[in-house]
């Protein structure tokens, strides 16, 4: 009896930390998004394929070549920060930020940059070695270390972003434009300037995502793809913009995700995930927090 | 001399289309060639259905669950309950469109990125649903073995011609339905929509009333080209109608031009081709599409159409409707 | 003038194609060059590369004349539209014998190519959709869930121990097959099945799926048709929420599973119907020609192509005819000294008629982060299959 009673308590505390730690790497990659979202008013789709690139390139340095750790993933990230300038200065900003057009030219890069990961890079999926080796036990459940690492680094950063947004004079500025570009510019702010820093930093998030992730999962071209989807759901319930709509969606739909998919299985979790989804906009058609559009 | 615009419009389209009628008999024999036809025409109704709606503002990435709801109207029809195939075609626009009322009321009312992302829910709350109900609908294994129209001695799974000629009318038709309604009362209204919801709704126009009615309008259309898609390749399933598809008819719509009909017409046309030259390339072909769809909004932001009409038009002497940029 | 525009576009698009070379054999390949398999599809097509360089260095002869062997390259990406599209082009350019890969993408061909008279060969579970005797010049090159038929036997024999097992597939036509046939050999081998889970292909966590599976306490695990990183991500989180007990894996390269899962958790993993090493002559052959033109790291899933294209130029020469039926009906008496022992066309008791091509199964184990082969399991006869496939 007790033996049972443990079994499902097992279950439980297991479900919960799955669906919390998936949460914080879709979170990771959510708030890089929805902060270019909130001051651009873009959709990034290529972000997806920053965090393939990122993966990739960490596989390289690190793996392959066997540069230690933080160094190569400060590469990683100077080197994905400078793809998404590119992008923002010579892609996105001819388009004068029109969002349907920035939409179609970011799938069709994002198209282009997936093909160019499977030719350049071949099919055979890679994996990054783990940093963090060993198992711990939460509550009687085991727990990978690199997992609960993982959780740790998301939870900092996004910690860390709220500072920044909330107590720094730049992240002011970049508030600022984001209520009110116009408002802003006759306030001083230099709204380029704030472009580039909303870009480095969306980048940034994208690729220690795509380090991450490629750590506990496999690193191969397709993998931006359904974190991408993710997240998008997770900032459109949480409303674009929102930091802490983000944080909250994304604990929801990690943890429902979790559920539903450990007892339910995939095709239920899928159905009940987009069902709810819909309930959420159609009650709130903001999201939780959203801005106005 | 003069050009009267619309005469010359009027005579171009008629000459194009009696050229579309003769083609397979004189030009277009190969059958692979009607087979790239025949995916255009798909792909054609599928962006025509969806242009109405995007000029109200609403970019809906829901258009492939309609589609898989129309095809498995009929599919199901023909194949359990042995309806002929052409007491299905129309059903299979009409269920969609039923289907779309209840969703649009739900979903009209949100607004701008969230609309896609409701409408994207939307399409894959239907594969899913398809997808988990192996009967009758399939599973992921999809439905296998459906029939081709009536008559069989017509309609068999290698003819090419008379599936062209199929999709030609079922084209024609949907092309001339949207254009009529896009030129009426109704497709008035919807264009002052995109300009301004809030103008719109200040001189007393039922803004919901007319963005539902282009929703029905997409659902509908995308369930005919379902269905003419299922009786084609007598095979569907979840993995074809994906959001990758809604995409791309988005993709047909903005790169051909959202300002008239002949935009989606147009885009769909070309980058149904377009990819057909680098078939053979094997996996190059994505990069060089995604590399040629960057190029394309970089240098026709407002479309193909919106490029001719722009920087070809005035080298003919054709007076250019600034209202129109 | 939006007429005549696109009038003029389509008349500069549709000059002709030029069709295949005279005196050419053209085999259309329908790979999986993108998409989750896109592995496999990569060494499939390395394969028909190099042993079409083995077959062109002497060539072949039909009624008198010689011929060359000429693979054409298709990308379906998984998606049925692209790979019904591919067999059109196919088609027009008069090709005859198709070689294709994945069920999403060989079994909407079947009908088409059934009606066309063109032989199909595939890489691809999804059981009697492809093989039956609807379709007799539709054949599986490779056995997929038929392992199912060697792998339990076997099993039976070298680890004793073993009572439950629980299955572990994706959840789409390749994964339904699959567990099917494995839950039927399964418990007419005597096991008893505690578990049987889906999972999503391409998903990117594995802790639902195996938090489910690890509750039920089975002795071990069939992977079935798990493919690719799946397999290496799955073990690696079973590992992870305490499961100890071996676990059967199939279609797989033992590198990259072993590089993903991580050393610690492919410890033990039996891979089946994977060669690990070299073994026989044929596979060394196979083996050093791959090395010579690619280097490391070997992709394993080479082996699956390399066979079926020597067998299927055999039948064109026992048929003396590029006939599809003649050159069906040759292959199904042919023996053939492939890379795994000895290969021909069987299970017609399964089937109702002879299509797919079946040969001794090699079963490997996983020690200490390296590739270790364990035995040939034979391929069992009409009588085994029947009592294992009862239901």
């Amino acid at each position: 009896m007790s033996e049972e009673a443990s079994v499902t308590e097992q279950l439980f505390i297991q479900m919960c930390i799955t669906g919390i730690i998936m949460a914080l790497i879709y979170i990771l990659i959510a708030l890089g998004i929805t902060l270019i979202f909130g001051v651009m008013r873009i959709v990034n789709f290529v972000h997806g394929e920053m965090t393939m690139l990122s993966a990739f390139s960490m596989y390289y340095l690190f793996e392959a070549w066997h540069l230690n750790f933080v160094l190569a993933l400060v590469l990683t990230i100077a080197g994905i920060c400078l793809v998404g300038i590119f992008f923002q200065r010579y892609i996105y900003k001819p388009l004068g930020y029109d969002i349907l057009n920035v939409m179609i030219i970011a799938a069709g890069a994002s198209f282009a940059l997936k093909s160019a990961g499977w030719i350049i890079f071949g099919p055979v999926p890679r994996d990054i070695s783990t940093v963090f080796p060993g198992m711990l036990r939460i509550l009687g459940t085991p727990l990978s270390m690199e997992r609960a690492a993982v959780a740790l680094i998301c939870v900092g950063l996004t910690v860390g972003l709220y500072l920044f947004l909330y107590q720094t004079k730049t992240g002011k500025a970049m508030r600022a434009v984001e209520q009110d570009p116009e408002a802003a510019a006759v306030l001083g702010v230099s709204i380029d300037r704030v472009h580039a820093i909303v870009f480095i930093i969306g980048c940034s998030l994208a690729a220690m995502a795509g380090a991450l992730v490629g750590m506990l999962f496999a690193v191969e071209p397709e993998m931006g793809s359904e974190p991408l989807m993710k997240s998008f759901m997770i900032i459109l319930i949480g409303g674009m913009g929102s930091i802490p709509g983000a944080i909250v969606a994304g604990l929801l739909l990690g943890l429902i995700d979790s559920f539903t998919e450990t007892l339910l299985g995939g095709e239920m979790a899928f159905i009940i995930g987009f069902a709810l989804l819909m309930l959420i906009l159609i009650i709130r058609p903001k999201g939780f927090f959203g801005y106005e559009i | 001399m003069k050009f009267n615009p619309v005469k010359v419009k009027k005579f171009s389209v008629l000459l194009l289309v009696i050229f579309l009628f003769v083609a397979p008999l004189l030009v277009i024999t190969n059958a692979f060639h009607l087979h790239i036809m025949i995916m255009m025409c798909i792909n054609i109704m599928m962006a025509a259905s969806m242009w109405l709606l995007a000029t109200t503002g609403l970019i809906s990435f829901g258009q492939a669950g309609f589609m898989f709801i129309g095809a498995m109207t009929s599919t199901l029809l023909v194949k359990e309950l042995g309806w002929p195939f052409w007491v299905c075609i129309p059903l299979s626009g009409i269920v969609p469109a039923l289907v779309s009322i209840p969703v649009g009321r739900l979903c009209i009312r949100i607004k701008g990125v969230y609309f896609f992302l409701v409408t994207m829910a939307f399409g894959e709350l239907v594969r899913g649903l398809f997808a988990y109900f192996r009967t009758p609908f399939g599973g992921w294994y999809g439905i296998r073995h459906i029939p081709p129209p009536e008559p069989h001695y017509i309609f068999t799974p290698l003819s090419k011609i008379p599936f062209y000629y199929l999709g030609l009318v079922l084209t024609l038709l949907t092309c001339w339905v949207i254009y009529r309604i896009s030129r009426s009362r109704i497709g008035m209204t919807l264009w002052s929509l995109r300009e301004s919801d809030i103008l719109a709704d200040s001189v007393g126009v039922n803004v919901k009333k007319y963005k539902l009615q282009a929703f029905v309008i997409a659902g509908f259309f995308a369930g005919i080209a379902g269905t003419y898609y299922a009786h084609y390749f007598c095979y569907i399933s979840p993995l074809v109608f994906t959001f990758t598809m809604s995409l791309n008819t988005l993709i047909y719509i903005v790169v051909g031009g959202l300002w008239s009909l002949s935009g989606p017409i147009v885009g769909a046309a070309v980058l149904t081709l377009v990819p057909e030259f680098f078939r053979a390339t094997g996996v190059y072909q994505m990069l060089i599409f995604g590399i040629i769809l960057v190029f394309a909004m970089l240098f026709m932001p407002r479309g193909i159409v919106g490029l001719v009409t722009e920087k070809v038009f005035p080298l003919l002497g054709k007076r250019v409707n600034r209202q129109k940029i | 003038m939006m007429g005549l525009t696109v009038l003029f576009l389509i008349l500069s698009v549709f000059t002709g194609i030029s069709s295949a070379a005279p005196k050419e054999l053209v085999v259309g390949c329908n790979f999986l060059l993108s998409g989750p398999a896109a592995s496999i599809g990569l060494a499939m097509q390395r394969s028909v590369d190099i042993a079409t360089d083995l077959i062109n260095q002497k060539g072949f002869t039909v009624q008198g004349e010689k011929y060359l062997l000429k693979p054409v390259y298709f990308d379906s990406k998984y998606i049925p539209a692209e790979s019904v599209s591919n067999l059109e082009k196919m088609l027009v350019q008069g090709i005859k014998f198709v070689h294709s890969t994945g069920s999403g993408a060989s079994v909407p061909l079947v009908e088409k190519t059934t009606a066309a008279k063109v032989f199909q060969m595939s890489y691809a579970s999804g059981s009697d959709h492809l093989t039956s005797p609807k379709y007799p010049l539709s054949f599986r090159s490779v056995p997929c869930n038929e392992t199912a038929f060697a792998m339990y036997p076997w099993l039976v024999k070298d680890f004793p121990q073993l009572k439950t097992v629980a299955h572990i597939n994706p959840s789409d036509e390749a994964g339904f097959t699959e567990s099917e046939t494995r839950q039927r050999c399964a418990k007419n081998s005597g096991y008893k099945t505690v578990a049987n889970e889906y999972y999503k292909r391409g998903a990117t966590d594995y802790y639902p799926v195996a938090t489910k599976v690890v509750a039920a306490k089975p002795d071990f695990i069939d992977f079935g048709g798990t493919i690719g990183r799946d397999q290496a991500l799955c073990v690696k989180a079973l590992r992870e929420l305490g499961f100890k007990g071996p676990v059967t894996i199939g279609y797989s390269d033992p590198l990259a599973f072993i590089q993903i899962a991580g050393v610690e958790a492919a410890e033990g993993a039996i891979l089946f119907n994977t060669l690990m090493e070299p073994i026989t002559p044929e596979a060394k052959k196979a083996y050093d020609l791959y090395l010579k033109k690619h280097g490391p790291p070997f992709l394993n899933n080479y082996y699956e192509a390399w066979d079926p294209t020597f067998m299927l130029v055999e039948a064109v020469k026992k048929a003396n005819s590029i006939d599809p039926a003649k050159v069906a009906e040759a292959l199904r008496t042919i023996r053939w000294q492939s890379v795994f022992g000895e290969m021909y066309v069987g299970m017609e008791s399964l089937y109702g008629i002879k299509s797919v091509f079946c040969h001794p199964v090699p079963m490997g184990i996983v020690r200490k982060g390296k590739a270790v082969h364990l035995t040939m399991a034979p391929w069992p006869d009409d009588a085994l299959v029947q009592k294992l496939n009862a239901k």
